[in-house]
């Protein structure tokens, strides 16, 4: 009897979401566990890998963690259903790029249209940040990367980089994300 | 703007969007940017880029966490999992290509079971119905009975009676005495109120016979001339054949199968009647039931058999009792009056004479016997 309630109130609706948000890891690492079966087929059944399963599943996973980091973000059906549609519309478009095929076998129900437009904003510019970043060009793409988004000190920055101080080293910086700043504007 | 002063500025913008300033310089620069929008400006345009690059980020580290918590999936737990999930599919895709036809199935196996309890239900209550209606009719019908009593009742109370009652069968017979006894079936004449003979061949010829022996095992009977009209019979041609009788015989018929006498002829087909009885032959004569109680003679004017019935349903086979079992039967049930029943010469007077002679003089011997 215990077991069975303590087993409801770790897999119900309510305590994934609650943990999604709050970033409660062993909760999120248990939702990963069990619905990646579900797109690991989707994506095998349409001529996938199992590699691209993972990327589509997590890709899927990132807006459903980043949806619900939202506070005005409202989930509008399970998160099965949401992980599933996302998955799919992911795979869709990847299979348009490969020019494969259009049309998809459905193992799920599905919503057509999942993310929300807040997400799908985000998701635009920041496939655009990834994209100038790409094309920054070294030493520029390291240094950025390394400060903005693997949380080095400048200090660390300059060493791994060669500058004799870490002044020089911010001065690099500041004119590299002018430059990823000026990509993105021609981007547009 | 000197390339040094923009750094510092930016520089500045940073340490201001990430937190990293003293308080006294916060607020300064809190002051600055209220009062001057260009600034306030340039800290916007930092804050586009450097939000996005944030959330890259975040999910840059969340996607490291991912990672980590597929690499903890084992990859045979995974296998099950995944052919678990698959059945489960092949379940729904079954159950949504199959659902269909399972609904009408099951559907049409209720209606059946509905409409057979239904049907079954339905006419039980019209035979009911019908039950009813009959008992009444009978009732009516008893009624109506009763009525025709009560009439019939108070009619032979007020009229005499001047109606015959009607004849009820109509056989054939044969003397065997001059003193007028004759043998029949004993079918005919079982339960009679009144027996008549009569001839064609003697217009006029009506005599009251009654019953002297009857067998219902065998169907034979002996009746007796009891009319006080009558005085006794010339003598009779046709003797009784005792010995046994060869297969394929010749033998033929005089009988009143109608209101006329009529001849037959044929030929024993078996030695033994219906369902092997040995106390008949099987004969090959068509025979109507008015030739119950007939003779049949064999090619010499000898009596070999009484007709007694015929199969139904197959032509020419009749059955007739054989002579032999008459005079057997008689001698065992009435043997004291077995010289006076039979008063038959012993040898037939009609040997070697041509069949339309025989008749000529058999037929005064044959009468139609009348029931009432």
């Amino acid at each position: 009897m215990r077991t069975a309630m303590r087993k409801t109130a770790l897999f119900s609706e309510e305590s994934f979401i609650k943990a999604l948000r709050e970033n409660d890891e062993a909760v999120i690492g248990r939702i990963y566990k069990l619905y990646f079966p579900m797109v690991l087929h989707l994506v095998v059944v349409n001529s996938g890998t199992e590699d691209e399963a993972k990327d589509i599943y997590q890709e899927a996973f990132i807006v459903l963690y980043e949806s619900l980091q939202r506070p005005d973000f409202q989930l509008r059906c399970s998160i099965k259903t949401f992980l599933y549609s996302v998955s799919r519309n992911h795979w869709l478009k990847r299979l348009q790029a490969k020019k494969v095929k259009t049309d998809l076998k459905d193992v799920e129900e599905f919503i057509p249209f999942v993310e929300d437009s807040v997400s799908i904003e985000n998701e635009a510019r920041l496939v655009m940040v990834e994209a100038a970043m790409q094309r920054l060009g070294e030493p520029c793409r390291t240094i950025l990367e390394d400060y903005y988004l693997n949380e080095m000190s400048m200090a660390d920055i300059a060493e791994k980089m060669g500058y004799t101080n870490a002044d020089n080293a911010k001065t690099q910086k500041y004119k590299c994300f002018n430059r990823l700043k000026k990509l993105i504007e021609e981007m547009k | 703007m000197k390339t040094d002063e923009q750094f510092r500025l930016w520089d500045k913008i940073e340490r201001y969007v990430e937190g990293n300033m003293e308080v006294e310089e916060y607020l300064a620069f809190e002051k600055e940017i209220a009062s001057n929008p260009n600034l306030a400006k340039q800290i916007t345009d930092y804050q586009a880029l450097r939000i996005s690059l944030d959330l890259l980020k975040k999910r840059k580290q969340f996607r490291a966490k991912l990672d980590q918590f597929h690499a903890k999936m084992d990859s045979l737990e995974q296998q099950v999992a995944l052919r678990v999930y698959k059945n489960r599919n092949n379940w729904r895709i079954y159950m949504s290509k199959y659902l269909p036809t399972i609904a009408v199935a099951a559907s049409v196996a209720l209606i059946t079971v509905l409409s057979t309890l239904f049907t079954l239900g339905y006419l039980k209550s019209i035979e009911r119905s019908q039950q009813s209606n009959l008992k009444l009719l009978r009732r009516e019908l008893d009624q109506i009975k009763r009525d025709i009593r009560n009439t019939k009742d108070t009619l032979s109370k007020t009229m005499p009676r001047a109606t015959v009652a009607p004849q009820r069968f109509e056989g054939t017979c044969f003397a065997v005495s001059q003193k007028g006894h004759l043998i029949t079936s004993y079918h005919l004449v079982a339960k009679a109120d009144s027996v008549f003979i009569e001839s064609t061949t003697q217009p006029g010829l009506r005599y009251r016979v009654e019953l002297a022996f009857g067998d219902s095992q065998t169907d034979l009977a002996v009746l007796k001339i009891v009319d006080s009209s009558f005085t006794a019979f010339n003598k009779i041609p046709y003797a009784l054949r005792k010995s046994a009788i060869d297969l394929g015989e010749e033998v033929f018929t005089l009988a009143y199968p109608k209101n006329d006498i009529v001849y037959g002829e044929g030929s024993i087909s078996a030695r033994t009647g219906f369902e092997g009885d040995s106390a008949a032959y099987q004969i090959s004569i068509p025979v109507n039931p008015g030739n119950s109680g007939g003779p049949v003679f064999d090619k010499n004017g000898n009596i070999i058999g009484v007709v007694s019935g015929k199969l139904l349903g197959a032509e020419g086979v009749a059955f007739a009792l054989k002579s032999s079992a008459i005079w057997h039967i008689l001698k065992d049930s009435v043997p004291n009056e077995l010289e006076a029943i039979f008063d038959l010469p012993k040898q037939s007077k009609l040997m070697g004479q041509k069949r339309t002679v025989q008749l000529k003089k058999i037929q005064d011997y044959i009468f139609q016997v009348k029931v009432y």
